[in-house]
């Protein structure tokens, strides 16, 4: 019976990750903005978690230990590849091409490329807050940061992307005035 | 911003995020009420966030290929599954174990993309020739294509700058050999990523694309002319190529 309950437990532990896998890859892209790179992260941090099952003690923070393990390797990763990452405070160049120019799906590529353009350190917080729903103490363990360096990191992010984005709102708004009017 | 605006800013934050204390959301709902353009940050700030979750909501892992059969092996809801995967995984460990002893986390990758690894005694590629022993230079790695499939070839050129950036970049060398209708992927009219070989022949020092000369000649007698992608090499013929480096120790892996 022991080992019946055991290998039902280790049968549920695999399927919790297995739902946790878009959440994952979501943040991995992000991070990254590179779809092969994001899914190599995300295959990396299940199996380092199937091998590490016996770290997680309170299963009900199952999400944000995924997410300590994913930034483990997101850093492993930069710290290998280091010259591929150094022009992380640069604006990603805007490529004009016919999906770009379509409504909605111009927003969305505007927004990650504004996230992919935050330093680092923002772009992990940001994303890790409003993607992954972390509370700022999770965050603040996931990376391995003071509260304090997050709340400003958040607050910086969060500047950088309003003088970014927002005049997409304009934008929106005068898109839905003109479709009244018509 | 000074202290006092930062901590404000900040509160400000903890507040959209639902991360404030009762007391200090109610003080600020009641400065809210005073300053409409507390409200409208507030609101923009929200809006923010909204368009942050929709930009990735529709951001899913990729299917197919080798990274979906991996990623069975978490669901693993069918135990025969895994059953067959961790035999198949054994069988393949002896078998690569038994022929090629000096085994890299590079070609361990590599095996992962569907490849086979072998050394120049292999019976099957030398077609029952024995070659003179050699020792294998793990550094010293050829690839072999000889298909068009354009998944497998991102896979391949994925592994190929993994094991570039991975490893010493002074003592790692690797070559691509095209022949066969894998020589379309070298192509300019043909292949599906011109850019991104052109891109890794620039960034990469040992690396090398080389097109088999017999498969030219061959599409030439067709009335097709390969016209290939700048600063590839040609070779008179893709196996003797093969058969070449083999007897100077390096690393085969047919893709």
């Amino acid at each position: 019976m022991k080992l019946l309950g055991r290998w039902s437990a280790a049968s549920r532990f695999r399927d919790d990750l297995e739902a946790n896998r878009n959440k994952l890859y979501r943040m991995a892209y992000a991070w990254c903005g590179d779809a092969m790179l994001a899914d190599d992260l995300t295959q990396d941090t299940l199996t380092k978690a199937l091998q590490k099952n016996h770290q997680l003690r309170d299963p009900g923070k199952l999400g944000s230990w995924l997410c300590s393990i994913l930034y483990n390797c997101w850093r492993e990763h930069l710290r290998r590849n280091k010259t591929a990452y150094e022009l992380d405070e640069n604006k990603m160049v805007h490529h004009h091409t016919p999906e770009v120019n379509g409504g909605e799906q111009e927003i969305i590529l505007r927004v990650r490329r504004a996230i992919a353009s935050l330093p680092e350190g923002q772009r992990e917080v940001i994303t890790l807050v409003d993607l992954e729903g972390l509370s700022y103490t999770e965050v603040a363990g996931t990376l391995q940061v003071p509260m304090g360096t997050v709340m400003s990191r958040l607050s910086r992010a969060r500047k950088a992307l309003h003088s970014q984005l927002l005049d997409m709102k304009t934008t929106s708004r005068t898109v839905v005035n003109l479709r009244s009017i018509n | 911003m000074n202290n006092d605006d930062k901590w404000k800013d900040c509160r400000l934050h903890a507040f959209i995020d639902g991360q404030l204390g009762d007391d200090d959301s109610a003080e600020l709902i009641k400065e809210m009420a005073q300053r409409p353009e507390l409200r409208q940050h507030v609101a923009d700030t929200r809006y923010l966030k909204g368009m942050i979750k929709q930009a990735y909501a529709g951001i899913e892992p990729p299917t197919g290929g080798s990274r979906q059969s991996t990623s069975k092996l978490f669901s693993l809801r069918a135990g025969l599954t895994g059953l067959a995967a961790t035999l198949l995984l054994s069988i393949g460990f002896i078998v690569g174990w038994s022929t090629h002893a000096p085994s890299t986390p590079a070609n361990i990758h590599l095996a992962k993309a569907g490849s086979s690894v072998v050394n120049s005694n292999d019976p099957l590629l030398t077609g029952g020739i024995t070659l003179a022993p050699v020792n294998t230079d793990a550094h010293k790695v050829i690839l072999h294509i000889d298909q068009t499939d354009t998944a497998l070839f991102q896979d391949t050129l994925n592994e190929v700058e993994r094991l570039l950036t991975t490893y010493d970049s002074t003592q790692t060398q690797v070559e691509v050999i095209f022949n066969s209708s894998g020589l379309n992927l070298l192509r300019t009219d043909t292949s599906p990523d011109a850019a991104r070989l052109r891109r890794m022949m620039a960034t990469y020092e040992h690396l090398r694309f080389v097109a088999c000369r017999n498969t030219i000649k061959r599409l030439e007698e067709r009335g097709i002319k390969a016209n290939l992608i700048d600063q590839t090499q040609v070779t008179p013929s893709a196996v003797g190529h093969i058969i070449d480096r083999l007897q100077k120790g390096w690393v085969y892996i047919k893709v």
